[in-house]
C-alpha cells in the first residue's frame, strides 16, 4: 500500500470511528433521558448535549470527505499534475461552499 | 411506541436494509428510503437525507478495502467527480422545490430501473481502439492486478462520461442516493473500464458526491440526528453481514425474494406518487 493511500485510509478510519462513537454517545444520552429516566428533570439540557454529539458525528462523517479531497489535491499538487490539481481544488471549493452555505 | 422501542426498531430496520442492499447489490441507502416512508410514515425527504448519510458512511467504511485491493483509479474518479458534485448540488437544491409526490414517483421509477440493471452483470468491453486523447494527455489509462499479473486497460469517451456523471450526480442530490449503480454503468459501459475498477472507483466517488448534497439537505432540515443515529450503525453492520453471506453462500433464492419485495415497494411509491399528483 502506498504511503498516500495509507494516509487516506487512516484518516477515513479515524473519522468514521469517531463519528460512530459520537453517534452512539449522543444516542445513548437521548435514549436514557427519553426512555429510562423516569422524571424529566433536566430533559432540555440532555437533549442539547445529545444533539451536539449527534450533529458532531454527522459533521465528522461529511468533513472526512473534505479531508479525502484535500489529500488527493495535495497528491496531485506534489506530482505536478496541473489539470488534475485544478479539478480537485474546484471540487474542494464546491464542497466547502456547499457546507458553508448550509450553516454546518 | 416509546422512543427506545422506536430507535431499536429503526436500528433493526437499518441492519436489515444494509443486509438486503448488500445481497441485491443496490446498497443500503436505496432500500432504507421506501421502508422508512411506507412502514414508518417518515417524510420522504427526511428518509432521503438519512440515506445520503448512509452512503457517506458506507463509502468511508469501504476505503480500507479499496486501498488494499488497489483497483481505484483516482485520476478518473477525480476528473469525473467535478461533474458529479455540480450535478449533486443542483439536484439537492431542486428537491426543496419539487412536490413530494413527484419525488416519490421518481424514486419508485429509480428503484425499478436500479433493480433491472442490478440483475444484469456487465463486463468490461474488450476494446482495442486507441484511448481517448484526454485519457492519454491526463494519464488516465492504467492497469489492475489479476492472477496472471498486472493487466492494462484504456479509458474511452471521457467527455461523454463526464456529462453522464453530471446526470448521475444530479439524481444523487435529487433522490438522496449514492448513485453507485449509475456510476458503475457509466464507467463500465460508456468508458470501457474493467468491472472491478469501475465498482472500486465508484465507491471512492460516492462519499464525495453525497457529501455535497448532504450540506443542502442538512440546511433544509431533512437530516434528523435522532433518526440517523439508529439507522447508520445498523446499515453498516447489515452491509458487512450481507457482504459475508454473499461470498459464502448461494444467494439466488434470497435475491429473488428480496428483489420481489423491492418491486412491490417501488410500485407502492409510484402508485402513491401518481395518486398524489392527480
Amino acid at each position: 500500500m502506498k504511503i498516500t493511500d495509507r494516509m487516506i485510509v487512516i484518516t477515513q478510519f479515524i473519522g468514521v470511528t469517531l463519528s460512530v462513537v459520537c453517534m452512539i454517545v449522543g444516542g445513548s444520552i437521548y435514549l436514557y433521558h427519553f426512555a429510562w429516566y423516569p422524571i424529566a428533570v433536566d430533559r432540555p439540557a440532555a437533549i442539547t448535549i445529545s444533539k451536539t454529539f449527534l450533529i458532531s458525528g454527522i459533521w465528522l462523517l461529511i468533513s472526512m470527505q473534505l479531508v479525502r479531497v484535500f489529500m488527493v489535491f495535495c497528491l496531485f499538487l506534489m506530482s505536478k499534475e496541473k489539470i488534475l490539481s485544478i479539478v480537485s481544488f474546484m471540487i474542494l471549493v464546491i464542497l466547502i461552499a456547499s457546507l458553508y452555505a448550509s450553516n454546518f | 411506541m416509546n422512543v427506545l422501542e422506536f430507535s431499536g426498531i429503526l436500528a433493526a430496520v437499518g441492519c436489515a436494509a444494509g443486509f438486503l442492499g448488500a445481497i441485491t447489490g443496490l446498497g443500503g441507502g436505496i432500500v432504507v428510503v421506501p421502508v422508512l416512508v411506507i412502514f414508518f410514515d417518515i417524510d420522504l425527504r427526511i428518509a432521503m437525507g438519512t440515506s445520503l448519510l448512509t452512503a457517506i458512511a458506507t463509502s468511508s467504511g469501504a476505503s480500507f478495502t479499496l486501498a488494499r485491493e488497489q483497483y481505484t483509479n483516482i485520476r478518473v474518479g477525480m476528473l469525473l467527480e467535478i461533474g458529479a458534485v455540480i450535478g449533486a448540488l443542483i439536484g439537492a437544491l431542486l428537491v426543496q422545490r419539487l412536490a413530494t409526490d413527484l419525488v416519490s414517483f421518481l424514486y419508485g421509477c429509480l428503484l425499478i430501473f436500479s433493480l433491472y440493471f442490478s440483475l444484469h452483470k456487465f463486463r468490461g468491453r474488450l476494446v482495442t481502439a486507441p484511448a481517448h486523447k484526454w485519457a492519454v494527455y491526463l494519464g488516465l489509462n492504467s492497469h489492475y492486478k489479476t492472477s496472471q499479473g498486472p493487466k492494462e486497460y484504456r479509458v474511452y469517451n471521457v467527455p461523454w462520461g463526464m456529462s453522464l456523471m453530471t446526470v448521475a450526480g444530479f439524481f444523487s442530490g435529487l433522490l438522496g442516493i449514492g448513485s453507485g449503480l449509475f456510476k458503475v454503468l457509466i464507467f463500465d459501459v460508456a468508458m470501457g473500464l474493467p468491472y472491478k475498477v469501475s465498482t472500486s472507483t465508484s465507491l471512492f466517488m460516492i462519499g464525495i458526491t453525497t457529501a455535497t448534497g448532504a450540506g443542502v439537505y442538512y440546511s433544509a432540515g431533512y437530516i434528523k440526528p435522532e433518526i440517523c443515529f439508529a439507522i447508520i450503525p445498523g446499515v453498516l453492520i447489515g452491509a458487512l453481514c450481507g457482504a459475508k453471506v454473499l461470498v459464502k453462500s448461494k444467494t439466488k433464492l434470497l435475491k429473488l425474494i428480496f428483489n420481489s419485495i423491492l418491486i412491490i415497494l417501488a410500485i407502492k411509491l409510484i402508485y402513491s406518487g401518481i395518486i398524489g399528483l392527480i
